[in-house]
């Protein structure tokens, strides 16, 4: 008779299999991982610090940045993180760029087939935001089917073309450059159920409790609005302002996607559900 | 919730997804179309093939209808006596029943059908029958049938007009003194008391 698989797994799961293998002296293992042929690592930066993370998340070394919200301060930052491989092989690197330097935008839905035919949409956003000249930002927008709105944003161009070369002179392959909201967001695409929703995603500033909040609003499975703001007392009047801004109606729920630090008594507790970062920068 | 990701390392590339898909659904459009033709080709040289057996045929047929036209030929004479030959069967089995009772009108031998057409006339109609009846008994005869009798009345004498559609068989193979045999079987008729 066929043991069913849900009475199997149990027992496979308590089975030791570290056990079973073969014992290997700890001495040898420190210097076989030091000089790994292989690794993987993450590079942090946002307007006060550079922080650089190991493959297993841990923050590795922390870099406060000279002057802070400076992409000329920055630039420094990253070559002070930038990992240092042993020996040759796939080194692979994902930078994640935090809140001054990572602009995003909600474009709704023309009928434009390719990511590149959206780009002066995108532009025309960033000039109205009244962040700059949109010439010096590099722009991404989501690919997605026919009828859907875009999330796009921007990085700045000096940015990527610094660490492009600094990559090429480092001999590391440059995985991805990905804005934080992004990231977050597809790290725990799992955990948030579509519907008419917020997706907040808190980036601490300086000192504790003060946050950069990068509030998206989603309907009908499309991102509808996206707003940064800065969250430095109460998170529902926060939101309360992006509904305003975004003209958006009142979300089912909420999503907040931050740090563990954070205060998780500072919003409607009834519709919200936390999320942790996925990464943990030290302040 | 889908989420799509965004990497500036990589800035806007449209997703791989559709095109893959398309390539995949070419790929397979391509094959079923290459097996298709292949059927095609089959089909296309059986039919040849069929042609050409026709064809062969044919020719066999207008080198023995030519060889009447160009005597003296080599082959020729083979393919007329072989032609003429194709008949005797035929007369062979009609000669063989026939007896003096029985006067035929016509012959008409038709070797491409194996057919034969007799119109004859008798005495009476046990005579006609019973002729038509030992035909069909031989073993080289496949099909007999009575197409027509009329009775005729005559001042000098009545008589019976009959007309038979005979099928042979093409290859009997009787043995050769099975002829002697049919021939004393023949004159039954004769023998019969009207």
């Amino acid at each position: 008779m066929p043991v069913p698989w849900s009475r199997i797994a149990p027992g496979l799961r308590a089975v030791n299999w570290r056990r079973l293998l073969p014992a290997r002296p700890e001495q040898s293992e420190r210097p076989v991982q030091q000089a790994a042929w292989w690794s993987q690592s993450t590079v942090w930066l946002d307007g006060h610090r550079a922080c650089r993370f190991s493959a297993a998340g841990q923050a590795e070394a922390v870099f406060p940045l000279a002057s802070p919200y400076e992409i000329s301060a920055a630039l420094p930052a990253l070559d002070a993180m930038l990992p240092n491989p042993q020996r040759p092989g796939v080194h692979r690197l994902r930078l994640l760029v935090g809140a001054p330097f990572a602009c995003y935008f909600a474009l709704p839905w023309r009928a434009l087939p390719r990511p590149v035919d959206w780009l002066p949409l995108a532009r025309m956003q960033f000039v109205q935001g009244g962040v700059g000249g949109a010439e010096s930002w590099r722009f991404d927008i989501q690919d997605n089917g026919w009828g859907r709105p875009r999330l796009a944003a921007a990085v700045p161009e000096l940015l990527c073309e610094h660490l492009t070369r600094l990559c090429r002179q480092h001999k590391i392959s440059l995985h991805a450059v990905e804005p934080a909201y992004t990231y977050a967001v597809a790290q725990h695409r799992r955990h948030i159920a579509d519907g008419e929703i917020v997706v907040v995603e808190l980036e601490e500033m300086e000192t504790r409790g003060a946050y950069v909040a990068n509030i998206g609003f989603r309907s009908h499975g499309h991102w509808s609005g996206f707003v940064t703001l800065p969250a430095v007392d109460s998170l529902d009047a926060v939101l309360r302002d992006a509904a305003s801004l975004c003209d958006a109606p009142p979300p089912e729920r909420i999503y907040i996607i931050a740090p563990a630090s954070a205060d998780r008594r500072a919003a409607d507790a009834s519709r919200t559900h936390w999320l942790q970062a996925p990464w943990d920068v030290p302040v | 919730m889908k989420a799509i990701r965004l990497n500036f390392a990589r800035a806007n590339r449209p997703g791989a997804t559709a095109g893959i898909v398309a390539l995949l659904v070419a790929v397979g459009a391509l094959l079923m179309s290459m097996r298709y033709l292949d059927h095609l080709k089959s089909v296309g040289e059986a039919l040849d093939a069929r042609e050409g057996a026709i064809a062969r045929n044919e020719q066999k047929y207008q080198t023995i209808s030519k060889a009447h036209q160009q005597p003296g030929k080599p082959g020729a004479d083979e393919l007329m006596a072989q032609q003429r030959y194709a008949a005797e069967p035929a007369r062979d089995l009609l000669e063989r029943g026939w007896n003096p009772n029985i006067a035929l009108l016509s012959v008409e031998v038709m070797t491409t059908t194996r057919q034969i057409n007799v119109m004859f006339e008798t005495r009476s109609v046990q005579d006609a029958l019973s002729y038509a009846d030992w035909i069909e008994a031989q073993p080289g005869t496949e099909h007999v049938s009575v197409m027509r009798q009329m009775q005729k009345p005559g001042p000098p004498m009545k008589s019976v007009e009959t007309s038979l559609q005979i099928t042979w068989r093409a290859a009997a193979g009787q043995p050769a003194d099975a002829s002697a045999a049919a021939v004393a079987a023949a004159p039954l008729s004769q023998e019969r008391p009207r």
